[in-house]
């Protein structure tokens, strides 16, 4: 109840300090997101004393402040935020990178890669056919011709096979999960990014091939392989630079990660390589050539900011979403997100089969490889870029079914971890961070 | 590329300098960050465009926002109530001295050599005036180091450091209210006063919502997204109305450290921001400065040396005045030459504001003075309070009954 006086009063405060602008300006960045830090703060705190995940509080308190119904975060505002949720995505993909420990690579890369590519391509097979068995429901594909419909709906099922790194991230930050659930989900969502992308791009260029394009979106395919592959070296070399700077850098840890994240996420776009696999591997390199403790005190670092870029990250991704336009999609999204499903548990129990683990080992990981963020609408809007007709009912459908496996890709995750018994509490009250504050209070 | 290579191959020329001089000559500079800030910046690679610094404005503000919380952090009722009252009217002394001396001399300085009309001068020389009462604890904190223990000279360099922030963050925020743009509210143009108000307002506001959104929280997490949070929305609220995000930011900060049962802990947060944020305001300093010559010279020049025979000046009127001076000596003001980020605060946030005159001329005297005075300002705060007894009395007629340094 004291959530929602508070929600309450946020609103407001903010009503009240409007008429006191500037004629005719919007809402100032900083106050819009405040604002949204708290919403999505006091909504997250009322999902988590329901059992569910905080992100899932932080996606609705942004849809409760976003244009859809409050309205105190505005479009306007929402893109002046672009630069905390263009950080907060360079964080993300580092911490993500860093959480990757090359002796674990070594043991398990293969298997991973094996499991990966067998849930991708299982899941793809099953979206892709769904959608062409019900083309005559579907908008983008009604009334084209087959050739056109397969191209189409195998770009559509190339973008729903992505996982989200940042749900995963934010999901085992959030619980402390460190079991063999947290590590594999991490290890195939990691892995299957890069796979996505690659996979993705293929894709893509066959579709060109196969269906005269409008426009091909910034240089062709060659650019987008560029912009995949190139992101490998430069994140190595961003992170090996990191990992130099490490040895000669004493304290402003928190600083320097975020300069790193900064400066890595203005390099990647000058180069035109995918931000979020150039910090990846930035990350990975920077923590697993690192010498000594430096590394680990960065990634501690990280850790303790990324709380409140969590809250920020989804609470902008809420903010964007177009309430409306999700329900009207909803009879067609949801038995594509249930046909998803089904393809991620399928395609793992065949990759355990392939890669020779029993069953049981993947029984769980399902539910964290349901949740599909940022990656994915970044993808989105490439197709939509390419094929700007048949694009723009295909972006407005993944992005409804983004929405749909965000929300509840987080709360199936949650629950595994839970029935694996690797949730490990979300109070943080037994953390290194908070024991070594205690002393302090106490004097 | 090569515009890269050359900003971090200069940022890390300037840290190890800066590294070099801290160990050797005990100097307390962030000089590296500002010229990292100048390689950045449009004047340097253009590495950090217009539009891009734009863009970053926001992260600049809260920086600004969150060191008036620090500044406000500082105003611990407990521990002001056992200083000797006589502490209070030393520094004050020496911080309106200061800000007299250098407020007026600048205004004369504008106003006569023809930059503005006497009115409009009245605004840049206040900002003027405020960034030079600003010093930085660091002095005392170092002396108290060097020393081993806190005697009352050092409580004293505390005191007048506080107090020096709230002078200067008042006048800024006085000022930025009387030369406040309209905004065509529905009834009628609130009064310079009134916008005082709404600030103050803004910063009760803030205390108040991290008091409703926590109450005894003690998780770490969740009391930096709430600190986060309320900072964010003080410093947003208060940049909103074209007001500095710094007075708001010292009322929270006072909320916060009077009212929390989590002093420590929020103490700790905030400690642990505070520094990186600096930094960061001084890349954006560095970034977004672009002096004229007429700036440079004649000015700012008059600036440095004003500020100086301000705060020895009015350290030794003080003392004199309340017949101290065999207690704390005649050049205690020394101490307080350090300026610190404070100074780039309000000259950042007085830039960053719509009714901003002469801003490049007051933005250089600030970096021209945090960059001097920190070559020295340590040293210098060591040696005044080495130089005093290790133990301090108060004579009778200005003894409080109870001592609590």
């Amino acid at each position: 109840m004291r959530r929602l006086v508070v929600l309450a009063l946020l609103f407001g405060a903010m009503k009240l300090i409007e008429p006191l602008g500037q004629p005719g300006g919007q809402p100032d960045a900083l106050l819009t997101f405040g604002f949204l830090i708290l919403t999505a703060y006091a909504t997250g705190e009322l999902f988590g004393s329901f059992g569910l995940p905080k992100i899932v509080g932080y996606l609705l308190g942004g849809v409760l402040a976003g244009p859809s119904l409050l309205g105190t975060v505005t479009p306007e505002a929402a893109s002046e935020l672009e630069p905390v949720s263009s950080l907060a995505i360079a964080m993300i993909a580092f911490l993500a990178g860093a959480e990757l420990r090359w002796e674990e690579i070594k043991a398990r890369g293969l298997t991973l890669l094996k499991l990966t590519t067998t849930e991708i391509a299982v899941t793809f097979v099953f979206v892709t056919a769904l959608l062409l068995l019900g083309r005559q429901f579907i908008p983008f594909l009604e009334g084209v011709p087959w050739s056109h419909a397969i191209v189409f709906a195998a770009l559509f099922g190339s973008i729903a096979v992505i996982h989200s790194p940042a749900v995963t991230m934010a999901l085992l930050t959030e619980t402390k999960a460190d079991g063999p659930v947290a590590r594999t989900t991490l290890g195939i969502v990691l892995v299957s990014d890069v796979v996505v992308v690659l996979f993705f791009s293929g894709m893509l260029a066959l579709a060109q091939k196969m269906v005269p394009v409008a426009g091909t979106p910034q240089g062709g395919v060659g650019a987008l392989v560029w912009e995949i592959l190139g992101a490998v070296p430069i994140g190595a070399m961003l992170g090996f630079g990191v990992a130099q700077a490490l040895r000669v850098l004493r304290g402003e840890m928190l600083l320097f990660a975020l300069l790193a994240a900064l400066f890595g996420q203005q390099i990647a776009s000058m180069l035109h390589v995918e931000v979020l696999l150039t910090l990846l591997v930035a990350g990975f390199v920077a923590i697993n050539t690192a010498e000594g403790e430096a590394g680990h005190a960065m990634l501690g670092a990280m850790e303790r900011a990324a709380a409140p870029i969590f809250v920020v990250f989804f609470a902008l991704a809420g903010a964007k979403l177009d309430v409306a336009e999700v329900v009207r999609l909803s009879p067609l999204i949801l038995p594509i997100a249930l046909v998803r499903v089904a393809g991620i548990r399928s395609g793992l129990q065949l990759g355990a089969v392939v890669a020779r683990i029993p069953r049981q080992e993947v029984a769980h990981v399902w539910n964290g490889l349901v949740s599909q963020a940022g990656v994915a609408i970044g993808l989105v809007t490439i197709a939509a870029a390419a094929y700007p007709q048949a694009g723009s009912g295909m972006r407005t459908m993944l992005l409804a079914l983004i929405a749909v496996n965000e929300t509840v890709g987080a709360i199936l995750f949650r629950r595994a971890l839970v029935a694996a018994g690797e949730d490990g509490g979300d109070n943080g009250k037994d953390t290194a961070e908070n024991r070594a504050v205690e002393p302090a209070t106490a004097s | 590329m090569l515009l890269i290579l050359l900003v971090v191959l200069g940022y890390l020329a300037a840290r190890f300098a800066v590294d070099w001089l801290a160990r050797h000559a005990l100097v307390v500079a962030g000089a590296e960050y500002l010229i990292l800030g100048l390689l950045m910046g449009p004047r340097g690679t253009g590495l950090l465009t217009p539009e891009r610094l734009r863009d970053l404005a926001p992260f600049f503000t809260l920086a600004i926002g969150w060191m008036g919380v620090s500044v406000g952090f500082r105003f611990w009722l407990p521990l002001l109530t056992r200083t000797p009252g006589v502490l209070y009217r030393l520094a004050f002394i020496q911080s309106l001295f200061t800000a007299a001396l250098v407020g007026g001399a600048s205004w004369l300085i504008i106003w006569r050599s023809d930059m503005l009309g006497p009115l409009e001068a009245a605004l840049p020389a206040t900002l003027l005036g405020a960034i030079a009462v600003a010093s930085s604890l660091q002095g005392a904190r170092i002396a108290a180091r060097s020393l081993g223990h806190r005697n009352l000279a050092v409580r004293l360099l505390e005191v007048a450091s506080g107090l020096d922030a709230l002078i200067a963050i008042t006048m800024l925020s006085v000022a930025l209210a009387i030369f406040h743009q309209p905004v065509g509210a529905p009834v009628r143009e609130p009064t310079p006063t009134e916008w005082v108000v709404i600030a103050l307002a803004v910063g009760v506001v803030g205390g108040w919502l991290f008091h409703l959104f926590l109450g005894e929280e003690r998780s770490l997490d969740r009391l930096f997204i709430a600190v986060a949070g309320a900072v964010v929305l003080t410093t947003g609220a208060a940049n909103y109305v074209g007001m500095s995000a710094l007075l708001p930011g010292v009322l929270l900060g006072f909320i916060l450290v009077n009212t929390t049962r989590q002093r420590a802990k929020v103490g700790t947060l905030l400690e642990k921001v505070d520094r990186p944020l600096y930094f960061v305001m001084l890349i954006c300093a560095g970034a977004l400065w672009s002096p004229s010559a007429q700036d440079v010279f004649v000015p700012v020049l008059a600036f440095l040396v004003l500020r100086g025979v301000g705060k020895v000046g009015g350290a030794w009127l003080a003392s004199t005045a309340n017949g101290l001076q065999p207690v704390f000596g005649p050049r205690w003001g020394l101490a307080l030459l350090g300026q610190g980020g404070l100074a780039i605060a309000l000259a950042l946030d007085y830039s960053l504001s719509n009714a901003a005159l002469r801003s490049s001329l007051v933005f250089t005297a600030a970096l021209c003075s945090v960059l001097v005075t920190d070559l020295f300002s340590a040293r210098l705060a060591r040696d005044v309070v080495s130089s005093l007894p290790e133990e301090i009395e108060l004579p009778v007629h200005v003894s409080p009954v109870e001592g609590g340094h």
